[in-house]
């Protein structure tokens, strides 16, 4: 197990390295940041000046040296547009937010979908499995912005039960949490409803019932643990990409994240920003991959991991 | 008498129509004694196992008719509650593949101990002693070591013995073994059958052996039933059909048996195929496929033939000759 922890941890680190080394090249591919830092109207001379002061004048290998030297020690550099801020100052404003919606929209997404898609396999073809498949391809059809806004104009506007954005207190994530995982439950709903009816006519489930085991604990205790594998898989992958993609909901709702800040950056070439947000997210990803594993482990003792 | 079934009909609703996997099937069974279900695959032999613990797969499934009596107690009329305290108590049922009828996410000891759990109430260290012994039972060693082990970390013929130590774990009176030898090689099959019979002798359960293989039969079983189509078409004892089968059926399904004698010619089958149970012709479901077809055979279900003790033929063969007393062509 602890080998199995340390070469995943060698892994992590080397796809992190490929990744923010891929992606250092491909931003400098969009253009010169120092185009949009400053008036057309200003001299040559300044945007050189303003260019050495960034480090931006060197060769990109070197400015790539620098990177790396400063990721070492933790230092991820400072904004090109929001001056005089570092990316490190940024990230932990937004990481707060971004991990408070997606684990809410995650924690409420699958307390909707595991139920709706276990229920639906076992009652194939009847009312409850139409109900909730309806419900599953309006959540990944209906656009998150339109849900977003739907859901404001109703319960902020009219009702006035939530605010209308930003994030103060409880009341304000209920919103974007309910858009989100709408959303996110789509997707692991029908994954779960596909396992399941695999797993229900597995030969363990028909012993299962023969040995007098009630049918609730048939399907939960028998059925469930073997279909959740692709389930988990799908629900981390996902988990991961909401943390830094919200990015529609995270801007109907006015919510601080992650991905807000990534665009930005984006179209303002901001790139230590985006570096850093990156970084960020793809250690989410290998994280939760990595729960994943030991998930896996858990459920399918087949795939434990040799020491 | 343990077990008596009475004109069992189980069907099932599909898109192409109804079938009728199970058509009035009757038989009876006494503690202790071994009942061989033997027919081609799809003739219903398994949905009769699984009906008499009302297993049929629902919605499509349906136990339309009939009476199961266990000790003289109605099955069917039990509610869904009381029928769980029979299933894994009373009766129990070997799945024929230990390698997919385990659950592969827990441990053999639990897998063993929740029917233990289930029927009757143990917890602790008396639920686990008695999971080690029913383990020992049957003839697994070591017993105490395998609990924490999982199914995939055993041989077949061990996840088999499993298999049966759940099976069996609650003393049931009746037990039902469909095709459990299957997927297990020659010698373990053998040591698996010798372990079953020991075990009957010992906590006297009546067993039904669902099997296409004939020699198993021979070996094992007091009595036989052969199925085709859904219908029992003929029962006796192993002796009586083995000797002198009467319905042309038993008598294709016993000529396929290789001998050493016959070793030099073809090996027999069966010509032809099974019917859909889906349309079946309006006579006998054999017809179409039998070297002594008459023309009433394809016009009319025979009506059943009592030829002797206990061995009853549905065939025109037979109920012609008692009944109208017709010489047989």
């Amino acid at each position: 197990m602890r080998r199995f922890v340390l070469a995943r941890l060698a892994q992590a680190v080397v796809s992190i390295f490929v990744l923010i080394t891929v992606l250092f090249f491909l931003v400098r591919l969009t253009g010169d940041p120092v185009e949009r830092m400053i008036p057309p109207q200003v001299t040559e001379e300044m945007a050189e000046e303003l260019k050495r002061a960034y480090g931006l004048d060197k060769p990109l290998i070197v400015q790539y040296g620098v990177f790396l030297g400063g990721l070492v020690t933790g230092d991820m550099g400072t904004s090109l547009y929001f001056r005089g801020r570092t990316v490190g100052e940024l990230l932990s404003l937004r990481i707060l937010p971004s991990l408070e919606l997606s684990v809410f929209s995650m924690l409420f997404s699958l307390l909707i979908a595991l139920p709706l898609g276990v229920y639906a396999a076992k009652y194939r073809g009847r009312g409850s499995d139409y109900v909730a498949r309806i419900f599953s391809i309006l959540g990944g059809a209906a656009p998150s912005f339109l849900v977003g806004l739907v859901m404001l104009r109703i319960f902020s506007v009219q009702l006035q039960w939530f605010p209308t954005g930003g994030r103060e207190g409880f009341l304000s994530v209920v919103l974007p949490t309910f858009t989100l995982g709408w959303f996110v439950s789509a997707g692991i709903m029908r994954l779960t409803r596909s396992s399941m009816l695999e797993s229900l006519y597995g030969d363990y489930v028909k012993l299962a019932r023969i040995k007098g085991v009630r049918e609730s604990v048939v399907i939960w205790k028998h059925a469930f643990k073997n279909a959740a594998l692709p389930v988990i898989t799908y629900a981390t992958v996902i988990f991961a990409a909401v943390i830094g993609g919200a990015i529609v909901t995270e801007y109907v709702f006015a919510w601080p994240g992650l991905g807000s800040l990534l665009i930005r950056a984006v179209i303002q070439r901001d790139f230590p920003v985006i570096q850093g947000a990156v970084i960020l997210i793809g250690s989410a990803f290998v994280i939760c991959n990595f729960l994943a594993d030991l998930a896996y482990a858990w459920i399918n003792p087949k795939i434990r991991y040799t020491r | 008498m343990l077990l008596e079934v009475t004109d069992l009909r189980v069907q099932f609703h599909t898109r192409r129509g109804v079938v009728k996997a199970v058509d009035g099937v009757s038989f009876s069974l006494d503690r202790g004694e071994t009942l061989g279900l033997v027919g081609e695959s799809g003739s219903g032999k398994s949905v009769s196992c699984m009906a008499l613990m009302r297993l049929v797969e629902a919605p499509a499934g349906r136990i339309v008719g009939g009476s199961v009596r266990l000790d003289g107690q109605e099955l069917l009329d039990l509610s869904e509650r009381e029928m769980r305290q029979i299933r894994g108590g009373k009766i129990s049922l070997i799945l024929q593949d230990p390698l997919s009828s385990l659950n592969p996410g827990y441990t053999v000891g639990n897998q063993v101990a929740e029917a233990i759990r289930i029927h009757q109430g143990l917890r602790g260290s008396a639920l686990r002693a008695s999971v080690v012994e029913i383990l020992s039972q049957v003839g697994i060693p070591q017993a105490e070591r395998r609990l924490k082990q999982y199914p995939h970390q055993m041989s077949g013929g061990m996840r088999q013995r499993v298999a049966g130590a759940i099976a069996l774990s609650c003393r049931p009176s009746l037990l039902i073994a469909d095709e459990p030898t299957t997927s297990l090689d020659a010698t373990v099959q053998a040591q698996y059958l010798r372990l079953l019979s020991e075990l009957q002798e010992e906590f006297r359960f009546g067993m039904i052996f669902v099997t296409h293989d004939l020699g198993i039969v021979a070996r094992l079983c007091d009595r036989v039933a052969v199925m085709y189509a859904g219908r029992i078409v003929e029962t006796g004892s192993t002796r009586q059909i083995f000797n002198k089968p009467a319905h042309p059926y038993a008598k294709a399904l016993l000529a396929t048996l290789p001998s050493l004698e016959s070793r030099k010619k073809r090996l027999l089958t069966v010509s032809g195929q099974p019917p859909l149970a889906i349309d079946l012709p309006p006579g006998c479901s054999f017809a179409p496929r039998c070297p002594e077809t008459m023309d009433i055979c394809t016009e009319e279900f025979p009506a059943e033939a009592i030829t002797g003790d206990r061995h009853r033929v549905l065939c025109w063969l037979h109920s012609q000759a008692e009944e109208m007393s017709l010489p047989v062509r």
